[in-house]
């Protein structure tokens, strides 16, 4: 199973897929396109070791770990 | 003698310690930050979260962590993080100006620390700014996959980062209008 952190005000709320079957992957997708596109969201995404992140600006449905964050302003 | 009296009152902390933990913040939050960290993340008057929510984000901090940088955060109140470039930063546990770039050149750098203002927009989605753990994964995340993003969008306090970004600022401006 895949696993989708939203980052928000009360911590972290997680949405999980099944990249082989399909299960629950229109949710993850639906959620990852609204946040990045309407309210600015940040995508990051781990390697397959858990190293090497990188920024994502679409929906990777084979990814095991996406975080999802707040856009970051200057101080 | 004074052994022996010593661990009777820690077996005796320990007991009232393992009773009152319920009413004590949760461990994650306990191992990742200081006391005096904790407490004015507790009673900050415009970042107010409930501890549920804290715990949540030290845990999920907690395992974006190595075991040195849990502890330097633990002790010193920041864990470094580097970036693409090779720089290294120190990412602060507190919500104003929360990252320093550690100079490589001069191991006793004669000059204030070079700091980076930036927070979370939270207004975005009509929530209140993330907890203090969340806000720190995310700088470190945004610091490990795009160093130039960070650069461009936070605020320096030193003349040189200033210019830095400009100089990023000009070539993405010149870059878009090229294409």
């Amino acid at each position: 199973m895949s696993v989708m952190s939203v980052l928000g005000k009360s911590g972290d709320t997680e949405i999980r897929w099944d990249p082989d079957s399909g299960e629950g992957l229109q949710t993850a997708k639906r959620t990852f396109d609204e946040k990045t596109a309407r309210h600015g969201y940040l995508a990051f995404v781990e390697g397959p070791n858990g190293d090497g992140v990188t920024m994502i600006r679409s929906f990777d449905p084979k990814a095991k770990s996406i975080i999802l964050a707040p856009r970051l302003v200057g101080g | 003698m004074w052994a022996r009296s010593r661990a009777r009152w820690r077996r005796w902390a320990r007991r009232w310690r393992n009773r009152l933990g319920r009413f004590l913040p949760s461990q994650s939050e306990r191992e990742l930050f200081s006391p005096r960290i904790r407490y004015l993340d507790r009673h900050a008057v415009i970042y107010a979260h409930d501890s549920a929510s804290r715990e949540r984000a030290a845990q999920l901090l907690a395992r974006h962590l190595t075991s040195l940088q849990r502890r330097c955060l633990r002790k010193r109140g920041f864990f470094s993080v580097t970036g693409r470039s090779g720089r290294r930063y120190r990412v602060w546990a507190r919500r104003q100006l929360p990252v320093e770039l550690i100079d490589g050149r001069h191991t006793r750098a004669h000059h204030k620390p070079w700091l980076y203002c930036i927070t979370t927009d939270g207004l975005a989605d009509g929530e209140a700014t993330l907890p203090l753990a969340d806000q720190m994964l995310e700088l470190k995340l945004c610091l490990e996959a795009d160093e130039e993003y960070f650069l461009i969008t936070s605020n320096p306090n030193f003349i040189e980062g200033v210019n830095e970004k400009n100089e990023l600022l000009r070539k993405s401006f010149l870059a878009s209008r090229r294409v």
